[in-house]
């Protein structure tokens, strides 16, 4: 004890005779080393966690995948509603160590991965099993509350899973103030209503993002019996460039013929972009009839839009403007207007097999060039 | 009994996949990515390739390029099945080789009926 005291007081004779500033940085490194010593503990403990949550939930997905299988997919039975909450227990699956929000969450998951890869029975059994286990239920109730991110997230669940929503509360959130959840509430709507889906397309005043024009590309795809309406004051100067290149895309994918005169309209429009959607669209609808107009306004367009029209040319596949692709081939010095114009002469054989060997015969060698490249079908840029 | 590959870098189709082929009685095996499809072209004659479109290493479209160019593998009939729709891209596709494009989701009695005639087709042209 005496010897212990002894040390104490040598100890602290020695630090009573350093500096002041010496104790400051001695006890500010002394924290540091502290603060960084339980960062670090806290980081490994939560790596260590974060690993065995991983593996307890890869261990639960393993599971629900085999319970999955053998319910939904491996089921002889025609009966698509036969599953129900008994024939598909997951509570044994809630003393592996995750709590039971967690279990769910992981079987939504997998669910929604069958319905992204599968249709037909297997898509319409997963469903039936997501509503006889009362899992839209749940949806429902996180569609009401106030974070963005889980009405979010809840109205894309019931929206994949093919669940109607509300119809009411999906008008209100058409005004939300999240981009994100009037995106989802205008494609439930859409999916689940009997209203003209292009109506909501009519009524849209803000751009749509690339993700949500796609998704209604597909729910237009893939809606039963569907016939597409007139795209008449949609594809418009007027409406905003989006929904009309959404516009365009549908009326090549339903060839509709009738919509070639808006679409001839709308050439007129200031936006390069859309004006050579708008081309584009005229050359996989072949609309044979809009070729001389094209040709009528190439020498005023811009390069990018000259070159639309030379690959829209070859897509119509008229025949009837071969000399001017000729003429565009041989007398122009651009490079991309002789390739462009020599991919549309290949794509118009066998119309053009007579202007073909005759290019290839007389050609100078940089255009025979270009013409062996357009016949390369790996490398045609059409 | 015929033998089919399928490449897919997703456990869910694949486990899937090969559950129901396994069924119809195919022997099926599985390959994570282009990389790993080749390991096995080299090592097994398969009657079959079905591969997704975007994966890691190579991708379907190279597979598909590798299995043309291969005079060992050039006769296996080769699906594509895949979440990429864009037009260009399935066109690409099948310009390099492959028989048939399916779009996922894909319905399973489809694409059973797709296997089969391309299985069949092959064996015609075989003989």
């Amino acid at each position: 004890m005496w010897l212990h005291n002894a040390n104490t007081h040598a100890y602290l004779s020695v630090w009573g005779s350093f500096p002041f500033f010496i104790k400051i940085c001695f006890a500010i490194s002394v924290v540091a080393l502290a603060g960084i010593l339980f960062a670090m503990t806290s980081i490994i403990a939560k790596k260590l966690a974060k690993k065995k949550e991983e593996q307890r939930s890869g261990l639960i997905t393993e599971r629900i995948n085999e319970m999955l299988l053998s319910a939904v997919v491996m089921q002889q039975r025609e009966d698509t509603g036969i599953i129900t909450k008994k024939d598909f227990d997951i509570r044994p699956l809630y003393t592996l160590g995750l709590s039971a929000k967690k279990v769910k969450k992981i079987l939504v998951n997998e669910m929604l991965n069958y319905r992204n890869y599968f249709s037909g029975t297997i898509a319409d059994r997963v469903r039936r099993l997501y509503i006889s286990m009362s899992l839209h239920e749940e949806a429902y109730a996180r569609l009401y509350k106030g974070n963005w991110e889980i009405k979010v997230n809840a109205l894309s669940e019931l929206y994949k899973m093919g669940v109607e929503t509300d119809h009411a509360y999906l008008l209100e959130l058409l005004n939300n103030n999240d981009r994100y959840i009037r995106e989802f509430a205008r494609l439930s709507l859409m999916k689940f209503t009997k209203r003209d889906p292009l109506q909501f397309l009519r009524e849209l005043n803000e751009p749509i993002s690339q993700w949500e024009e796609f998704e209604i590309f597909l729910l237009f795809q893939q809606k039963n019996d569907f016939t597409l309406g007139s795209l008449e004051g949609l594809i418009s100067l007027d409406k905003e460039p989006t929904v009309v290149s959404l516009c365009l895309q549908l009326a090549v994918y339903f060839r509709q013929w009738e919509s070639v005169p808006l679409i001839l309209e709308l050439i007129q429009t200031p936006d390069l972009k859309l004006r050579a959607e708008a081309i584009t669209a005229l050359g996989k609808l072949e609309a044979t009839d809009s070729a001389k107009y094209l040709i009528a306004i190439y020498p005023g367009q811009a390069h990018v839009i000259q070159l639309k029209i030379l690959a829209t040319l070859g897509m119509i596949r008229s025949g009837s403007y071969l000399r001017f692709l000729e003429n565009e081939f041989i007398s122009s010095q651009d490079f991309e207007i002789k390739k462009y114009a020599s991919d549309a002469i290949i794509k118009l054989y066998p119309l053009s097999k007579i202007t073909i060997d005759k290019l290839m015969g007389n050609a100078e060698a940089l255009n025979q060039k270009i013409l062996n490249h357009s016949l390369n079908p790996l490398l045609n840029t059409l | 009994m015929k033998q089919v590959l399928i490449v897919d870098k997703d456990h869910v189709f694949t486990t899937t996949l090969s559950a129901i082929l396994s069924r119809e009685d195919y022997k099926v095996s599985i390959a994570k990515d282009g990389k790993e499809a080749s390991g096995a072209l080299a090592s097994t004659v398969f009657d079959l390739v079905i591969t997704d479109m975007i994966m890691p290493y190579a991708n379907g479209f190279e597979l598909v390029s590798n299995i043309r160019n291969n005079e060992s593998a050039l006769h296996i009939p080769v699906m594509v099945v895949s979440d990429v729709t864009n037009e260009q891209n399935i066109a690409h596709c099948m310009r390099a080789g492959a028989d048939v494009y399916f779009t996922k989701p894909v319905n399973i009695p489809d694409l059973i009926s797709g296997i089969k005639d391309l299985i069949r087709n092959q064996k015609n042209v075989a003989a």
